[in-house]
């Protein structure tokens, strides 16, 4: 689904940003996605379906702007949590 | 037995410990969906101890979060089907199957694990590995000091 919102923005950008009117839309999707992506707000699949990319050309651009994505354990119980499941696993097989 | 998704999954392919990986779980099972997505980005085939299966049509996921894909949501439901945790660095995908009692690990956890059974021997190797991973998901001070002991 696509919803349609008009976004007021200074003259000056688009000459700044070397954008066009045109490739404004793409360019801002993509760097709203990657910032959602960033904060781990959605999966690094659902951020490539967004924007209709393969997952590497996704991870492609998200490399180059040397982010950080906010992923995996975010406290050390929750590393030490999920150590630990890994360790079971060892156990069970 | 373990579910993997394709943020796991590609960490270690990156990081060339599949194999290594093998030796920890032996065995370990990814829908079509992840699998797609997984040979769009490195290579057509996967190692053959990983095993593709489809959830069954009965398991339904009651208003899922905008946040997952069809290939997140399909290994949730691999997770509630096969009772068998789910290795995934995504915070959402950890956080939905955690709500619906799915266990949970990780690159980190599997990392640490490799090293701590001495599938990875040397501890600068390790190391390295553990600053690599941070291509994939930002490991703070303090958890980097919890990977760090032994």
């Amino acid at each position: 689904m696509i919803e349609k919102i008009t976004i007021k923005l200074p003259a000056d950008l688009l000459e700044l940003t070397g954008l066009s009117s045109e490739n404004l839309e793409e360019k801002s999707l993509l760097i709203w996605i990657l910032e959602i992506y960033t904060e781990g707000k959605i999966t690094l699949s659902k951020a490539a379906n967004l924007l209709n990319m393969k997952v590497d050309e996704f991870l492609s651009e998200f490399h180059k702007r040397h982010l950080k994505h906010i992923g995996g354990p975010e406290s050390v119980k929750e590393a030490q949590k999920e150590f630990d499941v890994a360790q079971k696993l060892i156990n069970d097989k | 037995m373990i579910i993997l998704d394709n943020s796991v999954l590609s960490a270690f392919k990156r990081l060339e410990l599949l194999s290594h990986l093998k030796e920890l779980i032996s065995s370990a099972m990814i829908s079509k969906e992840v699998f797609n997505e997984y040979t769009e980005q490195w290579q057509k085939t996967i190692p053959n101890w990983i095993k593709i299966l489809q959830p069954s049509d009965d398991i339904i996921l009651e208003s899922p979060p905008v946040s997952l894909s069809s290939a997140d949501l399909s290994i949730i439901k691999l997770g509630l089907e096969y009772k068998i945790p789910i290795a995934s660095d995504d915070k959402t995908v950890r956080q939905f199957a955690k709500n619906l009692g799915i266990s949970i690990t990780g690159s980190l956890g599997l990392l640490k694990s490799l090293y701590q059974n001495k599938i990875i021997k040397k501890r600068e190797e390790y190391m390295s590995f553990l600053d690599s991973l941070q291509k994939d998901i930002y490991i703070s001070d303090e958890l980097r000091k919890w990977a760090s002991e032994d």
